[in-house]
């Protein structure tokens, strides 16, 4: 393997994951693209048979769920990779390894979803949204959609450990003097964008484990006629809608940064803007989810409530685009590219973002919902605003990337070309509020034909004018003219060259060096394990040799798993924990606020899960007594065993807080093994259940089944990764680490443990008592 | 078909399109205004050829807080327009409520993998053709007995979701002699583009006449339409709706 290769595979270094995460975000970009293309061609007249239906099912699917998940969440994390740091004046991520992680899962599970296409079968065609029952493995078959699945969650762990990740770097990492009200605006945006996403995913990744389950194992969760359907809408749209924002956040942060510089003023209203995205857009996200399933038979109080908080949403909006405008005033402008993109994004926010003040009504969604209009209307907002900001983006942050300077000519025929054209493929689709979405063809009547011919034509133009930002990519990086450090006359950090101790502009990156302490071929290889195994998952229901990837793809894990906590052990790649220095988190060290940010996610994710077990149970009719299947005296064991196994995790950190190493190895062997007991007794219940009991009790015989055996799986699994973690503590004692004065290993780990413990007096009342 | 205009109104294509007159105006009075405000002030405040820039001179707290009376009467205003076009909206549930005091027929639909399929107050069920009388109030009652569907006609301004193990009301009174289409406008599968059905409206003698017509046994016209009895169309999809497993 050549220096550079190796070097592009196993860096951590924030820069090299930022341009990463640029090249494959806009790889998937060109893929989603294609298939836009595909599909437009198909509805270009009536009757066309340019795809079959089939293929074309799978191009809807596909674009939407590429170009939204694995063109534009990453594109503006790939804004926040390179830059938050430079922003902040921090050296690095917080956890550089883990940031390198999540570029490769994301990259792996991209390639699974485009796998997808490639099996018998073909891939998922359910719509992005993938509606439950029609995306269950009865209507959905083959392995494809399930790969294609496998690939969503992993895009989801992808941007849950990212989100982690940058919002700690943002908490602890910011340099001397970088106060909060000092974070810059792209920065600040990164972090509500998180935020969105770090309560919005394990929404998704709760809904696409039980999806995965469905298919794979033969659960019911959502095959039930007790009202699976409204379980997944509920699910992904507490999902979906924050999602939206996760995608337009980072080019509103990039407008905020480009608006000020070219218009040689300081941004209008920075602090209400702020305080209208933090306090009222990503709460208030949270809230309108159900404005997605008006007529799905939501109650009219229901149907009421959401409208309000669909419409309240549009106030903080209101506050941040007038904002935006007010700085055009009292201004010089200079009309430059990315000036011209910013403005060209909040025109089309604007149309947008009025166009989904009518979809508010739910009274006018009856006609819009399911139609073109919403087709119209999301793309305004999420190619219009969010594709046009990031673009600007790209533009004014080029010379930096590169150090060169991009081709003027070339970059505002790009601009013009695409936002004239941009139009001339939506605009049409908004008097296309008649005509369903996601049919294969229609017929000859009306002017479905003529409006859907403007907007193909418009498509090809637009497609036409991202060539151009291709070439003048390429043409920046060899040929461009050798760009000032700071040709805008910025004022914020990243433009000033080695300033406290950030990295410097243009300096080149580590790519090729030999920089084994910042290197990790890990994160590769731990992708590529979890694709693998996936891959055998997808595949097994219909291969026998599934089974055998699937194995691999467990030793894989293993042998990265371990090799991932011996480097950590031997110092190989060690990140030192410390404690900020500003508020509010100079008390706990930078570790252990990823551990809470991560424990969020969990409850998060348990809570979806436990939620949907008290849904099913309110919704199916009949349940059988628990008092006839649980063996409670059992169950009551298990609780006390875990228990236990809090205090004596408990007791193994007083031991090192006060520097008895003796005592932590016995408390910690005194936990593992009561974690043990805990997985025997399950084991033992479940063989019970499954093999003694007349007729027996398994997930696939309906739904209390389903529900017991997922939640009490995804709970023991959460058991033996914390064995996994004791075993890494006691390697790490024996190698001479805890003491009296750091013992930070030690309380992580307790704290997951006694978060685990709470899961189980949840589970426990739930399965076993009620 | 889908647009042709008609003569007389049916009450939930009035409700719908004075609503929508509302916020269409408003919408593009305000897309109106904030769109010109932009423009004027990125070409009025462009920069010269040959200008110097000035420095920009401004108060500290101007780039941070600035001016918040002008900000609380933006929020004062915006806020009334959409106040107003939420509370229109509020006024129009008649769309999505039955009206009271009248008693409408009712209709059972029910969609499967590509069909949907109409029963009659008498029972019988009837593939792809929803025929009803002139000026009467109609109650559907939606369901699907596979993935979800959404019922939609067009023409009259009125849809509902078709989901499986639940009925959904959705109501409408066609006011005009004619045929009009019926389409599906929820993703359902392969064959979802093709998952139309057609509203005939006949006058309420000729419906009368049809609808009697309908009980005859053995009837083969119905119209020219498919029609079987009930036990028929659900035992050939016993498979889809025994499938759950679950009670």
């Amino acid at each position: 393997m050549s220096g550079w290769l190796r070097g592009w595979l196993t860096t951590t270094n924030h820069k090299d994951i930022g341009i990463l995460y640029f090249v494959g975000s806009l790889f998937f970009g060109v893929v989603g693209a294609v298939l836009a293309i595909l599909m437009r061609v198909q509805l270009f007249s009536p009757n066309n048979n340019f795809l079959s239906p089939a293929a074309y099912d799978q191009a809807l699917t596909l674009h939407g769920l590429i170009m939204i998940l694995w063109f534009l969440s990453p594109l503006g994390l790939a804004f926040g990779n390179y830059f938050v740091p430079l922003q902040i004046g921090a050296k690095d991520m917080a956890f550089p390894r883990l940031n390198a992680l999540s570029f490769w899962i994301y990259l792996v599970g991209g390639f699974l979803a485009i796998l997808g296409f490639f099996l018998p079968g073909g891939n998922a065609s359910s719509g992005w949204t993938v509606y439950e029952p029609l995306s269950g493995s009865q209507y959905l078959t083959g392995p494809g959609p399930t790969l294609a699945f496998a690939g969503l969650i992993m895009l989801g762990v992808s941007i849950t450990v990212s989100s982690v990740n940058i919002l700690v770097t943002v908490g602890y990492m910011r340099a001397p003097g970088i106060t909060w009200r000092k974070v810059p605006m792209l920065s600040w945006f990164i972090v509500f964008m998180l935020l969105q996403a770090l309560f919005a995913f394990p929404s998704l990744l709760a809904a696409l484990l039980l999806l995965e389950s469905d298919r794979v194992l033969g659960t019911f969760f959502f095959a039930s006629s007790s009202g699976g359907y409204i379980l997944w809408d509920d699910l992904f749209w507490f999902f979906g809608h924050p999602e939206v924002y996760v995608v337009l956040l980072p080019a509103f942060g990039m407008i905020a940064e480009i608006l000020p510089v070219f218009s040689n003023r300081p941004l209008s209203e920075r602090n209400l803007i702020l305080l209208a995205t933090g306090a009222l857009v990503v709460p208030l996200s949270y809230l309108v989810w159900e404005h997605h399933m008006f007529i799905t038979g939501i109650d009219l109080t229901e149907d009421e409530a959401f409208s309000l908080s669909t419409l309240l949403i549009s106030i903080p909006f209101d506050i941040i685009i007038l904002s935006f405008l007010k700085t055009l005033t009292k201004a010089t402008i200079r009309l430059s590219i990315p000036m011209l993109f910013a403005l060209g994004s909040i025109v089309l926010f604007i149309i947008g973002g009025i166009s989904g003040v009518f979809l508010s009504s739910f009274v006018l969604d009856v006609v819009f919902r399911g139609t073109y209009f919403v087709v119209a209307h999301l793309h305004y907002v999420m190619v219009g605003a969010a594709i046009f900001g990031l673009f600007g983006g790209l533009y004014y942050y080029l010379p930096k990337l590169t150090g060169r300077m991009y081709h003027e000519g070339l970059a505002k025929l790009h601009f013009a070309v695409s936002f004239i054209s941009f139009n001339i493929l939506y605009f049409p689709m908004f008097f296309l509020y008649e005509m369903p979405r996601r049919i294969y063809t229609y017929q000859a009547f009306s002017d479905w034909g003529l409006l859907n011919s403007i907007a193909t034509v418009g498509a090809f133009i637009f497609a036409g004018a991202q060539i151009l930002l291709v070439i003048n990519l390429v043409y920046t990086v060899w040929w461009g003219r050798i760009s000032l450090t700071n040709p805008w006359g910025a004022t914020t950090l990243e433009w000033v060259p080695n300033i406290m101790g950030a990295s410097q502009s243009h300096e080149p990156t580590h790519i090729g060096e030999a920089h084994s302490e910042l290197q990790s071929s890990r994160p590769v290889e731990l992708s590529v394990a979890i694709g693998v195994g996936f891959l055998g998952v997808a595949l097994l229901t219909y291969y026998a040799w599934g089974w055998l990837l699937l194995g691999l793809g467990f030793v894989l894990l293993g042998y990265t798993a371990v090799g991932w906590a011996r480097d950590d052990a031997n110092g190989v790649f060690h990140i030192a924990d410390e404690v900020s220095e500003t508020w509010p988190f100079n008390r706990i060290t930078k570790v252990r606020l990823g551990m809470w940010v991560f424990i969020a996610t969990e409850v998060f994710i348990f809570g979806a899960i436990l939620s949907t077990d008290i849904f099913i149970r309110v919704s199916t009719s009949s349940w059988p007594s628990s008092v006839g299947i649980q063996d409670i005296p059992l169950g009551l064991w298990e609780t006390v065993v875990l228990v236990t196994s809090g205090v004596t995790a408990l007791l193994a950190l007083e031991s090192i807080k006060s520097g008895d190493r003796r005592g932590l190895v016995r408390w910690l062997l005194a936990t593992m093994a009561l974690g043990a007991v805990f997985i025997a007794i399950n084991a033992y219940e479940w063989y019970n259940f499954f093999f003694v009991r007349v007729p027996s009790f398994t997930w696939a015989t309906g739904l209390p089944g389903s529900t017991y055996f997922f939640s009490v799986g995804l709970h023991s699994g959460h058991v033996l990764a914390g064995m996994a973690i004791i075993s890494y503590l006691l390697y790490r004692v024996k190698r001479g680490a805890y003491s009296k004065e750091s013992y930070s290993g030690v309380q992580n780990f307790v704290l997951f443990w006694l978060f685990v413990d709470v899961v189980w007096l949840f589970i426990f009342p739930l399965f076993y008592l009620a | 078909m889908l647009t042709s205009p008609l003569d007389v109104q049916p009450p939930t294509d009035t409700i719908w399109y004075g609503l929508f007159h509302y916020y269409l105006f408003l919408g593009f009075a305000a897309g109106t205004i904030v769109l010109t405000f932009m423009v004027y002030h990125a070409v009025r405040n462009r920069e010269k050829k040959g200008e110097t820039r000035p420095a920009p001179k401004f108060e500290k707290r101007e780039g941070e807080w600035g001016n918040w009376k002008g900000t609380m009467m933006i929020l004062l205003v915006t806020g009334s327009v959409l106040a107003f076009v939420e509370f229109q909206t509020f006024a129009s549930t008649g769309l999505v409520v039955p009206p009271r005091g009248v008693d409408p027929i009712h209709i059972e639909v029910i969609g499967r993998q590509w069909d949907w399929i109409f029963v009659y107050p008498n029972g019988v069920q009837v593939i792809g053709n929803l025929t009803v009388p002139e000026g009467e109030d109609v109650l559907l009652n939606v369901t699907s007995l596979d993935v979800v569907h959404s019922f939609d006609i067009p023409t009259l301004s009125v849809a509902k979701d078709a989901v499986p193990g639940h009925f959904n009301a959705l109501w409408f009174n066609a006011t005009e002699l004619g045929s009009y289409l019926i389409i599906c406008k929820e993703f359902c599968g392969i064959g979802h583009y093709l998952m139309t059905g057609t509203l005939t409206v006949l006058t309420p003698s000729a419906y009368n006449q049809w609808y009697s017509s309908l009980q005859a046994p053995n009837n083969s016209g119905g119209g020219g339409n498919d029609t079987g009895t009930a036990g028929e169309v659900s035992s050939s999809n016993s498979s889809a709706t025994s499938s759950a497993g679950s009670e």
